[in-house]
């Protein structure tokens, strides 16, 4: 009996223990890297992997990250395994091994004891440019991976201790902002040297033995969570399908079509009938479309699952070799972690809201918008930087309406949007406007979040800028009755008032200074029967701006009389609109 | 004459008053939600009637009266505040409600975010703009204020806040339109960001603002009657409120300034540690506290409190420095529960004070920390409280038993020591976190365990972090009243620079120096601390060009050292490897704000000769009447088994007297236990200090 309290209280101990420590790593790493896609939009991960390469902590992050630590990792110990140091540490970034996308590099560091390796410290960020042939390494042109960048095998770049300076060269030769790099490899490398060390002051107090053992049962935990929780699920073949708007080069959508089967506590996620890969920068290799396909899995599943390699072990899953979700090398992937990893994730809500509902949203923007590069006139300085004030809107969801400017949903809730003024120190340009567009929110008993707004003048001398991302043709989703939320839209304006609408996936174009670019990103997707909605929400949102009058009156059945909800008329005009809707 | 000072938090209202002979005495009282007052007046009958004097005689013979108040944070909490109005920037009115995009929680979809404090039709955007140098680029439209001014007549708006793009750089917009919209307005209370918080990022400058306009009018009205009430009451000084940086300002100030005074409580809790540091030389000490919701741990590092640039409260963002206390989720009523796979889990759900622990019998069905402890024969279930809340141990068994204990295959005891345990592992790990992510060793520091609830883990949890000694002070259950007594005035400004460290400095540092001196010295002055009196600490914030986040770098010279650059950068570069593991003392550097706290003097810690010649007296007269032989027993499970254990009354033990662990302390509103292999002695101020021993090691101590 004793035993086994002590084991009770030593598993709780050592997993807090692994978690406080991966959160260390990311408070590091947030604090001390440079290039702003990293530090101030925090995209990046890090975590802990055992000597087999599962992953078993990670810091709450990049979703879409989740699971890219473990396919690194597992590539080096396919290489590396007995011929590893202590004071060793690799490098890697190519999506066909063990990567996502090229500008996401990893830096992984093993932890040796007595010749074995008990721990890697693993950490993956987004560095501003690993060089191709645009700035910033988001290609819409790209037809090979060769034209997106560096690729950057499993390789070592310290070997016992001592960094490998040619090899640090040879990359930092082939990027745009070789210093900037180079400072925030050395970031992921302090971060996880940070983790190195509490590990080893771990093992003053547990045994490998110990702590090995306990790491088997904090995987075979979160493999049983995620069991049980497929297990709730009525058995039955679910299906989902969800659009990609097009490839940059082919004007048709591309269809992802995913099979959620469901077999008391089996779950595959079957991919089958999803179109086959295309020519642009929307396709995903395997690493990337495995970890979208599992963490919308368990979004479905719930959200008290650890997000480890024993959840992820849980759910099978089948990505049919020539499709959009699993290409063959080399074709281009780099706007694969917005989309289509948010789309494969929204095929998989789809097929399962009629199970899982009620911990599911509506649909959510996607990414659009560009990166933009030159040389800033006060400084001289070359500069690259990213719209990430673009960001769009999320869906509604049983009991609350969408939030207003989230990353979509690969990126859920892990990327911090810059303020404006720290924008506009940064880049020389000026903001005019960043603000909630009216009638841009899917109605819905349960609204979208609203579509932002967003409007910025050049003053570089010239501008050059690359419009990424997708979402102008196929809108986000509204879930039951609710309605599909705004497309996205942008816009350039000439300094003599000519106006140019921009698509989704452009090759660089450079601009005078003067030229004003407008972005609305799309208003997420409603949830539920508009009709339903409260109508004392459906005013505030007429006060507030949020929807027009006559939007309350068409789609909510909502009438207004000087401000007030006027309660009669409103009655009358949804028994109308039902009527109309069940065609009585 | 008297010193009072007190600290009214959510469950209690706690008062410590000191005499002319510096002697102490404390009361507690139950504080209701109702009206904040009643619990003072309380506090205050119940003291004045110890002294044998009336209300009128005890407050009129009181000379200092020094106050910590949760007024602000509980109108935060439960969505109350005055009814405000933003005004941004054209085009910009809805940096409060987009925030920036990140999530606490990114698993769960359905978690929501804390409401916006201004709905939408109620934020302005105003006809002007700042470019990122602070220079007007379209000026402020005079004739729009006009418009705006009607539009919050007619909404009956109470208060304003203001935050302009770049105000932090160039504050004359914000300042022309309170100008005028005072004149037209007079009654309205405005608070513009740049007098609040001059750093750069207008989502954390607007929340912070917002924050401040909404409760300062909430604020004022409670000092005002309290105000009044005193004065009634005979007093005769003025009152001072404690702020989130451990210093005191006056009601003028704290009225106008309610988001200064948001951890008001709480910061008396870290000023008492700093008091306790400088006092016992233990210049590296972690603080920590339990209460019923929480535990929050603080560090007093080489004598002085840690400050951090920026918290968060409740979810929002407030962009101002202040002591930095980090609080998890485990207190004594955090709940024990299983994950549907088995796993034994505490908090961060709390059961609070209402339905509370299943032992409180007020409905409770959840078996909690304090459950636990009660099942471990920890507590004393007639004597929980001071004896005023009677624990039903059968509850808390039941509770156990069925939530925990059946479905682990546990006894009823061994799933109250895992619960214990995996509570005390979340205290080690936030203490380790705490320390270890600023590159401090833990077991360099001492341990302050105070609140009510610490004093039962502080041994395991020394243990568990390496800590080698633990101090529990006497007044460890009024820990942040009594800590009230050692906050001093003072006034925290700051100006941002943007450039870079050069050899030395240039005309514009003297110049900002000089600034901020000035302004200082206007506050000081304002809140009569003599120049004498007057002391500054002066820091900077400094990064590598490219990076996002600064370090706050204490100025190791005085301001107007040639060398202070360099040596500077020497802080800097030092401070960046400890952190993150790496620097670039080869790269230049950025100075991006400089700080000036200036503040009165720290009375030096008193010399306490007086009260401990008084404490000696006392205890000698108590070590004829009690002896040892008045101590108990009780049995404890502890290790998976139970034993019995000594149980000591605090006021029996007396000075030199050793206490070897594993043993049981009883004191009012708070047990301690002393782990086997510890060992705890009283020492001349009656903090009780407890080293920890290894089980591998006999040494009792250099003090043995």
């Amino acid at each position: 009996m004793k035993a086994k309290m002590d084991e009770v209280i030593e598993r709780a101990v050592i997993a807090n223990r692994l978690d406080t420590i991966t959160k260390e790593m990311g408070y590091a790493l947030e604090r001390s890297s440079r290039s702003p896609i990293f530090a101030e939009a925090c995209d990046f991960a890090c975590g802990i992997c055992n000597g087999e390469g599962d992953l078993v902590s990670q810091i709450n992050g990049i979703p879409i990250l989740a699971a890219a630590g473990t396919f690194s990792v597992q590539e080096i110990v396919k290489k590396y395994t007995g011929r590893i140091e202590e004071g060793d540490v690799f490098i890697i970034n190519d999506p066909y091994q063990g990567g996502n996308h090229l500008p996401d590099i990893g830096i992984i560091t093993p932890l040796v004891v007595e010749g074995e390796v008990l721990f890697y410290c693993v950490s993956r960020a987004h560095h501003g440019d690993i060089g191709g042939s645009v700035a910033g390494s988001y290609n819409a042109k790209a037809t090979e991976i060769f034209q997106e960048g560096l690729r950057i095998p499993p390789i070592k770049c310290v070997s016992r201790g001592q960094v490998i300076d040619e090899v640090m060269d040879l990359i930092t030769r082939n990027v745009r902002n070789p210093e900037m790099l180079k400072n925030d490899l050395w970031a992921q490398m302090g971060a996880n040297n940070i983790g190195i060390v509490r590990l080893q002051e771990l093992l003053t107090n547990y045994s490998p033995a110990q702590i090995k053992e306990t790491i088997g049962y904090l995987l075979e935990h979160a493999e049983k969570l995620t069991r049980l929780a497929i297990k709730d699920l009525p058995d039955g073949d679910y299906v989902g399908e969800e659009w990609v708007d097009d490839d940059g080069f082919q004007t048709n959508p591309i269809k992802i079509k995913v099979t959620v089967k469901v077999r008391g506590e089996e779950m595959t996620l079957d991919f089958e009938g999803t179109d086959p890969q295309v020519k642009g920068f929307v396709n995903t290799a395997l690493v990337t479309s495995t970890t979208a396909a599992w963490i919308g899995a368990l979004w479905a599943l719930g959200p008290d699952i650890p997000r480890n390699s024993g959840a992820f072990g849980a759910i099978k899953v089948n990505m049919p070799k020539g499709s959009l979700v699993n290409p063959h090398d080399p074709a281009p992937v780099t706007l694969s972690t917005l989309t289509p990893a948010s789309e494969i994730i929204s095929a998989i809500f789809q097929a399962l809201d009629s199970v899982a509902g009620d911990r599911l949203p509506a649909g959510f923007g996607r990414y659009c918008g560009p990166s933009f590069y030159g040389i800033d006139p006060r400084n001289q300085n070359f500069y690259v930087g990213f719209a990430f004030c673009a960001l769009g809107s999320g869906g509604g969801i049983a009991g609350r309406d969408g939030y207003a400017y989230m990353a979509p949903l690969s990126n859920y809730g892990g990327v911090r949007a810059p303020n404006i003024e720290a924008n506009e120190l940064q880049y020389p340009h000026l903001t005019l406007c960043h603000e909630m567009e009216m009638d841009s929110a899917g109605s819905g008993m349960w609204r979208g979040g609203p579509g932002i707004r967003y409007s910025l003048q050049f003053y570089g001398e010239p501008t050059n800028i690359v419009m990424f991302g997708d979402g102008m043709k196929i809108p986000p989703f509204g879930s039951g009755s609710g309605k599909p939320g705004s497309l996205n839209f942008a816009e350039l304006t000439m300094e003599d008032g000519q106006q140019i609408k921009m698509a989704s996936k452009e090759s660089n174009r450079s601009l005078p200074s003067g030229t004003v670019l407008t972005v609305i990103s799309s208003g997420g997707g409603g949830w539920g029967d508009p009709l339903q909605r409260d109508p004392e929400k459906v005013r505030e949102d007429v006060l507030n701006g949020i929807i027009s009058a006559s939007k309350a009156r068409e789609e909510y059945g909502v009438v207004l009389t000087e401000e007030e909800v006027n309660c009669k008329a409103t009655s009358d005009l949804r028994l109308q609109k039902t009527r109309i809707l069940f065609g009585r | 004459m008297y010193e009072i000072a007190f600290d009214v938090g959510g469950t209690f209202a706690d008062f410590v008053v000191r005499d002319q002979q510096g002697r102490s005495f404390t009361t507690k009282v139950p504080s209701g939600r109702e009206n904040p007052l009643e619990p003072i007046m309380r506090g205050l009958t119940n003291l004045a009637q110890e002294f044998g004097l009336s209300i009128q005689e005890f407050l009129g013979q009181t000379d200092k009266f020094i106050h910590g108040t949760t007024v602000g944070i509980n109108a935060l909490l439960q969505g109350q505040g005055a009814k405000t109005a933003l005004i941004t920037t054209e085009g910009f009115r809805d940096a409060l409600e987009l925030r920036r995009s990140r999530l606490a929680e990114q698993w769960d979809f359905r978690a929501a975010l804390p409401p916006v404090l201004v709905p939408r039709y109620l934020r302005i955007g105003l006809r002007e703009r700042m470019d990122y140098k602070g220079t007007s680029i379209k000026p402020l439209d005079r004739a729009q204020v006009k418009e705006i001014a009607e539009f919050l007549r007619q909404e009956e708006v109470e208060a304003v806040a203001v935050c302009l793009l770049f105000s932090c750089r160039n504050p004359e917009h914000e300042q022309e339109f309170k100008d005028q919209l005072q004149g037209i307005l007079p009654n309205i209370f405005i608070t513009l960001s740049s007098e609040i918080s001059s750093q750069l990022g207008e989502y954390e400058r607007t929340t912070t603002t917002v924050l401040n306009a909404r409760l300062s009018p909430v604020l004022s009205n409670y000092l005002q009657d309290l105000e009044l009430q005193m004065r009634s009451n005979g007093l005769k000084v003025p009152i001072s409120i404690s702020q989130n940086n451990g210093g005191l300002t006056d009601l003028k100030q704290a009225s106008q300034r309610a988001v200064y005074s948001l951890f008001s409580g709480p910061a008396g809790g870290v000023k008492g540690g700093w008091a306790l540091a400088n006092e016992q030389n233990l210049p590296e000490l972690v603080v920590a506290d339990m209460g019923g919701t929480s535990f929050d741990v603080s560090l007093i590092r080489q004598g002085t409190m840690e400050v951090t640039p920026q918290a968060e409260i409740a979810g929002y963002p407030v962009q101002l420095p202040m002591l930095d206390i980090h609080t998890v989720g485990a207190g004594g009523g955090s709940i024990a529960w299983l994950d549907k796979g088995g796993m034994l889990r505490v908090g961060p759900h709390s059961a609070g004070a209402q339905p509370g622990p299943a032992c409180y019998g007020l409905g409770g069905q959840e078996p909690t920390i304090t459950d636990a402890a009660l099942i471990m024969g920890l507590l004393d279930s007639s004597s929980f409280l001071g004896g005023r809340m009677a624990l039903d141990e059968k509850l808390a068994y039941e509770a156990i038993e069925t939530k925990i204990a059946q479905p682990l295959g546990l006894s009823v005891p061994e799933a109250a020591y895992a619960i214990y345990q995996v509570a005390l592992s979340l205290m080690v790990d936030a203490v380790y976190l705490m320390t270890v992510k600023k590159g401090y060793d833990p077991r360099l520091f001492a341990l302050a365990a105070v609140g009510g609830a610490l004093p039962l883990f502080a041994t395991a949890l020394a243990a568990g972090v390496g800590i080698r000694e633990v101090v529990v002070p006497e007044l460890a259950p009024v820990f942040c009243a009594q800590g009230l007594h050692h906050a001093c005035f003072q006034v925290e400004v700051l100006r941002g620079l943007f450039e870079g460290i050069g050899e030395t400095p240039g005309p514009s540092w003297n110049q900002v120096v000089v600034e901020l001196q000035q302004q200082g010295d206007q506050e000081l002055s304002r809140l009569g601390v003599s120049k004498e009196q007057r002391e500054y600490v002066w820091s900077a914030d400094l990064k590598y060009p490219d990076q996002h986040h600064e370090i706050t770098t204490a100025l190791p010279c005085s301001t107007n050292d040639p060398a202070v650059f360099q040596t500077l950068a020497q802080v800097f570069h030092k401070d960046h490897h400890r952190l993150y593991g790496y620097s670039q003392p080869e790269k230049p550097l950025e100075l991006v704000n400089l700080r000036l706290l200036a503040k009165e003097k720290e009375n030096s810690i008193l010399s306490r000769t007086e009260l401990q010649a008084d404490m000696e007296r006392i205890s000698e007269a108590s070590k004829t009447v009690n002896k040892v032989d008045n101590k108990k027993s009780q049995s404890v499970y502890l290790r998976g088994a139970f034993r019995r254990l000594e149980v000591y009354q605090w006021q029996d033990i007396t000075i030199g007297m050793k206490l070897m662990g594993p043993a049981l302390i009883r004191k009012e509103f708070a047990t301690i236990l002393i782990e086997e292999n510890c060992s705890a002695k009283l020492d001349q101020a009656r903090n009780l200090r407890i080293k920890i021993g290894r089980s591998d090691d006999n040494d009792e101590g250099q003090n043995g």
